[in-house]
């Protein structure tokens, strides 16, 4: 690494305080990405024996993840260090731009082990690599959203040390493209919040009950959240899956997209479903994670699927279910996704019907899934239900 | 050659770049992508990546029933989709999705208490202002 400026205590007060910033937001903060600071008379040196552009005012290296800075710029740390930096380490795309860089460098290391090499070497070795093809295609693809997430992250961080001022004069010159670009996303974040904004971004979740609570206040208003009877956390909890929800709620909206994937049953409703035993509130109510809502009313419902008998009714209410959701899903062409949903909630519907009929109580999809495997199921699936 | 090179680094004179000769120890920076600030190329108009919410398909795992428009609540789902955003003094926000960006909606009922109707780009909703 080339010598490094040693940080003055302003830049090291930024650092700290926008690290806790981000661990107390996200459950992380930068930890591979390293910092270079370059004083702005060495600037145009530094960048010209390093082949890069000097006209930039920072740079990031996803090669080696440093961010470059010039002099002790707070805004290019934002942009370099939190925009760049994190996003290389904390999303899909930014970590894929890395591993590509690293597989480059390897490749390169081996071609030039033994020999010393001008910059015309490296380009001609590069040209003829494919890893280099695809890095250069998959930069190009992802470009604007490494930049507008970038500008983005100093448009936040701004905010928090008073820079806004800095902020607006710096981008004065986007072009009208790019500056809608990133208005939208500022937009998005001034309607939904900062957790959102970086979950819409691809960034890592780490999800835990607060961390939920606080992202469905952002968005969908704090009043609306705290009227909702019941929010459970359902899914995996991966940190590049969607963040599964259930809601038992009459306040809020259904909603589904690659972050956030909010199951709605209005109160009545969820109160008719229980008492059939569907598995799509069952399900959640025994093994969903309880985020906020009325804890002994989850607990009520809890004892209440123990305990309430097992009908007739809600016997044949699977089984129509069942067939209702096969009606449907073949309307659609093979191979198609709604089809391939539409069969598999068919195939559980039947799969609760069926245990049902034996007396059995299958409250999760585990449950149905490793019951459907039981010789008992396959026996009944062959004959007749009534 | 590499110690020359860092000893050259803060040397104000331009070498010429053809000239200067690298080692496979600086190849580690020597990055082939790197991002840089200030001159950014234009965005492509969709390149942001941002993803709205998809349109729910038809096979839905719930029957969610259109509130009536009646004392808004924040959270409310008003007819045509449409979302309370924001209960202002005198002013609602609306929109159709969370994450659709685009559709946020503000409107000031006016008049004192008369019903006017307001349309939205699609939607026409009653808005009575007795009734709230
Ligand atoms: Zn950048």
């Amino acid at each position: 690494m080339m010598p490094c400026q040693k940080q003055a205590p302003k830049i090291k007060h930024l650092l700290d305080f926008s690290n806790a910033f981000y661990q107390d937001l996200h459950g992380y903060k930068p930890e591979q990405t390293k910092l270079q600071s370059i004083p702005e008379k060495h600037w145009k040196t530094f960048c010209q024996r390093t082949d890069l552009n000097s006209n930039s005012s920072g740079i990031y290296l996803p090669r080696n993840q440093t961010a470059i800075i010039q002099n002790r710029n707070p805004l290019s740390l934002f942009h370099e260090y939190f925009g760049h930096g994190l996003f290389c380490e904390q999303s899909l795309i930014g970590r894929k731009l890395v591993d590509l860089e690293k597989k480059l460098l390897e490749d390169e290391k081996q071609e030039f082990q033994n020999r010393k090499f001008s910059l015309k070497d490296l380009e001609k070795f590069r040209e003829q690599n494919k890893t280099f093809q695809e890095l250069k295609e998959f930069r190009k693809q992802n470009l604007a959203r490494y930049e507008i997430f970038a500008i983005w992250t100093e448009y936040l961080l701004s905010k928090e040390f008073s820079l806004r001022d800095e902020f607006e004069m710096k981008y004065d010159f986007l072009e009208k493209e790019n500056r809608e670009a990133v208005d939208s996303v500022i937009n998005f974040s001034e309607s939904y919040g900062d957790l959102a904004t970086f979950y819409a971004s691809g960034l890592a979740r780490r999800t835990t009950p607060e961390r939920v609570k606080k992202l469905l206040e952002d968005v969908y208003g704090i009043e609306a959240v705290n009227n909702s009877k019941l929010i459970l956390l359902t899914g995996s909890k991966k940190p590049f899956s969607d963040i599964d929800l259930f809601a038992c709620s009459d306040y809020l909206q259904p909603t589904k997209n690659s972050w956030l994937d909010l199951a709605v049953f209005r109160e009545e409703n969820f109160e008719e479903r229980t008492r059939l035993f569907e598995t799509q509130v069952t399900h959640p109510i025994m093994a969903g994670e309880f985020i906020t809502g009325n804890k002994n009313y989850l607990q009520q419902k809890r004892i209440q699927l123990q305990e309430q008998p097992i009908t007739k009714e809600a016997i044949k209410y699977n089984l129509n279910l069942s067939e209702e959701q096969k009606q449907r899903a073949l309307e659609y062409p093979e191979q198609s996704e709604e089809r391939k949903t539409g069969l598999s909630y068919s195939e559980t519907y039947l799969k609760n019907a069926l245990a049902l009929k034996q007396g059995l109580r299958l409250f999760t999809k585990e449950d149905l899934i490793s019951y459907s495997q039981s010789e008992r199921f396959i026996e009944l699936k062959g004959g007749k239900i009534e | 050659m590499r110690q020359e090179l860092e000893k050259s680094l803060y040397d104000a004179k331009p070498i010429r770049r053809d000239l200067i000769v690298y080692q496979v120890g600086d190849l580690e920076n020597l990055s082939a992508s790197a991002l840089y600030t200030g001159n950014l190329p234009k965005f492509s108009a969709g390149g942001a990546g941002f993803e709205l919410p998809k349109p729910l398909g038809s096979i839905s795992r719930f029957e969610s029933k259109p509130i009536e428009i009646s004392v808004p609540k924040v959270g409310m789902t008003l007819e045509g989709g449409l979302n309370i955003k924001k209960i202002g003094h005198n002013s609602l926000t609306l929109n159709t999705d969370y994450g659709l960006l685009r559709d946020l909606y503000n409107f000031h009922p006016d008049g004192s208490g008369s019903k006017r109707e307001i349309t939205l780009k699609k939607p026409t909703i009653l808005i009575d202002k007795k009734s709230w």
